[in-house]
């Protein structure tokens, strides 16, 4: 026993060692994880306006989201942005990603440039945009009524307004994208495509048929990263058009935002986090479900 | 079936590496021929010529009289089989062996009869519903060996297929490629970089050096005949021993060993003086086996290392400075660091220029 006392010690320190390691971590997470979460769990069955007192209500919120149609109508608008958002985004990041995975001339330029506006800070990049997308000054609407075509009243029209938000959405996360389907597109073996090429295959058809099943994986994770990215559609809204016009805009995420921080509802704002999150969840399962294919077994 | 020609063909990279230099050299019709050479000599690139997977720097290439040089790979009506396998990752082992038939637009029951024939002669009949990744290793590579049967290609392309395998599975698909060529009776090229997989399984072999052929012959020719040092050093396991020296007087005489010259030699050897004497190591007897060879030198020298083979004993000697090896029988008694004699097959005797390297 005695001999094994200095062993215990040393691995005592070790354990020591490792906890201190991961403490910044563990403190970051209790503080901006576990008790949001907990105490937004707790809200969810209270009316609370920050100042005055928690008023226990059970499941009120619920009933009162059931029945609150600006509620949907965000969901719906999400919705609106996701479908146009999502293909558009897997398209293109996977085209552009092909041309740059190709041994084309300033790769390197392209591949940083494209990738710039993922660092760039949303508001400025919204900002930007809301120029670009202006109806009486936006560059795209000088270039048409140049060209002799009429203006097109992209964030004042109650249609064109969410679509417009989608793609610049899609122009300011393509770049992420596009490193993810890089990095799969890169761990495709080069002989599959010689393979593929003896066997007959055109190009169009080692895409279709070897490219795009094989890195099956990273399409499955880009498409969960974006549908979850989507529906924290925010800043976009938010600066852009305020939700408006008419709602139009409204994301839920953005409907959760107003009703926490302009109307103090709070038991109300945490009640529709929980239930989007569920339906986030619920979207992601159906995706797998259709999107990833057993390619590797 | 195929007759390949290559005619002058080079490939230089464009970071200047010559990986095929003045390639001339014709695969027969039905012919199961081995291009061996060590790693990066050249001989994998030779084969992705003919497969169109790189392009010509220049020279020509002809199957069935055809040139080939501006034809697309796949209607080249070429199959190559990888050292990775290169399965489609993501199809059945089925879906593996139709993809090209599929591509090709042929009938539904042709390409279930096609793939079922494949799947017989592989016997991966009971894999045709799996997936690469459940399979073996052994099992991957008879997979794409019968996605190239199933395409009844002119011509089949190995590029070092067996190179992935573990030994023992590696000498029974040796024997199995071997009867393929048999039964399918098509224009095989097999790249290697193993010479036993050289020497058993072709029909012809092309040594291959640098981007450029040594020596094209049949097995046992490119054994007892080796056309320059590369080639004797290359081919034979443990290799041939190489004593430098020069001729005198129709005598060899190294640093530490002189050999008298059989008659075959004379006559030949008046022009060059300089040479590099070779004998491949069973060819070195002991001299208490009692050989009987009409024409003999006998050499004195220590013995440094014996390896016991159970079958034979290598035997790695020293005389003076210069190093040899024999094989010997089990039977000989012998330990370290005693002197032993031994016995030259003088009949045996390869000759080479020492400046150029080729055979006298």
């Amino acid at each position: 026993m005695e001999q094994r006392t200095p062993i215990q010690t040393e691995k005592e320190k070790g354990d020591r060692a490792g906890y201190l390691f991961v403490l910044p971590y563990i403190i970051f997470f209790l503080v901006f994880t576990a008790y949001p979460l907990i105490f937004s769990f707790i809200l969810v069955f209270h009316r609370w306006n920050i100042v005055g007192p928690m008023q226990w209500i059970g499941l009120g919120n619920f009933a009162t989201l059931l029945h609150d149609p600006l509620f949907w109508k965000s969901l719906w608008n999400t919705a609106r942005f996701l479908i146009i958002h999502i293909p558009l985004q897997i398209a293109v990041a996977l085209v552009l990603a092909e041309i740059l995975n190709q041994h084309i001339r300033f790769r390197g330029f392209f591949r940083a440039a494209f990738f710039l506006p993922v660092v760039i800070s949303g508001v400025v990049v919204t900002i930007l945009w809301q120029q670009l997308y202006s109806t009486d000054t936006g560059l795209i609407n000088l270039s048409l009524s140049k060209l002799g075509l009429s203006r097109v009243p992209w964030l004042t029209s109650t249609t064109l307004a969410m679509p417009s938000i989608a793609i610049m959405a899609t122009w300011k996360n393509v770049g992420f994208y596009v490193v993810l389907f890089l990095a799969g597109l890169q761990s495709v073996p080069r002989n599959l495509y010689e393979v593929a090429e003896l066997d007959g295959a055109s190009k169009i058809q080692q895409f279709l048929k070897i490219t795009i099943p094989v890195i099956n994986p990273v399409v499955v994770l880009v498409v969960i990263l974006s549908t979850i990215n989507g529906f924290s559609l925010f800043i976009e809204p938010y600066v852009m058009t305020s939700g408006g016009p008419l709602n139009s805009t409204l994301s839920t995420f953005l409907y959760i935002y107003k009703e926490a921080f302009s109307f103090y509802k709070m038991g109300y704002a945490a009640s529709m986090g929980f239930v989007l999150a569920a339906v986030i969840l619920s979207v992601v399962l159906v995706q797998r479900k259709i999107v990833e294919t057993d390619t590797y077994t | 079936m195929a007759h390949v020609l290559l005619k002058n063909v080079y490939k230089i990279f464009d970071n200047q590496v010559v990986a095929a230099k003045d390639v001339t050299l014709e695969v027969k019709d039905r012919e199961f021929m081995v291009w061996v050479g060590p790693s990066g000599c050249g001989k994998s690139t030779i084969l992705r010529l003919i497969a169109g997977l790189e392009s010509l720097s220049r020279g020509e290439i002809y199957i069935d009289n055809v040139l080939i040089n501006h034809i697309p790979p796949k209607d080249r009506d070429i199959a190559m089989v990888f050292q990775n396998y290169a399965l489609y990752p993501h199809m059945t082992v089925y879906q593996n062996l139709a993809f090209a038939l599929k591509l090709r637009k042929r009938s539904k029951t042709e390409i279930d009869r096609r793939v079922r024939e494949a799947a017989d002669i592989l016997g991966i009949g009971d894999l045709l519903h799996r997936k690469p990744k459940a399979l073996s290793g052994g099992e991957r590579q008879r997979v794409a060996v019968g996605r190239a049967i199933v395409r009844q290609p002119k011509v089949f392309l190995f590029d070092e297929p067996l190179s992935n395998l573990d030994a023992k599975l590696r000498v029974q698909m040796r024997a199995e490629i071997s009867k393929l060529h048999s039964r399918l009776e098509a224009t095989m090229i097999y790249v290697t970089h193993d010479q036993v997989e050289a020497m058993t399984m072709g029909e012809r072999i092309a040594v291959i050096q640098d981007g450029i052929v040594q020596q094209i012959e049949i097995p046992l020719n490119l054994y007892n005949s080796p056309a320059n040092l590369f080639v004797a050093g290359f081919i034979g396991s443990p290799p041939m021993n190489v004593f430098q020296g020069s001729i005198e007087n129709n005598t060899f005489v190294g640093k530490d060993i002189r050999v008298s010259m059989p008659q075959t030699f004379q006559g030949k050897l008046e022009r060059t003086t300089e040479v590099v004497l070779g004998i491949r190591p069973e060819d070195i007897h002991d001299i208490s086996a009692e050989p009987r060879l009409s024409e003999r030198s006998i050499v004195r020298a220590t013995a440094e290392v014996i390896e016991l083979m159970g079958n034979e004993i290598f035997l790695y000697l020293r005389k003076g400075d210069t190093p040899f090896m024999t094989r010997v029988s089990p039977q000989t008694q012998i330990s370290m660091g005693e002197t032993i004699d031994v016995i030259f097959d003088l009949s045996k005797l390869h000759l080479f220029d020492r400046e150029t390297g080729n055979r006298i």
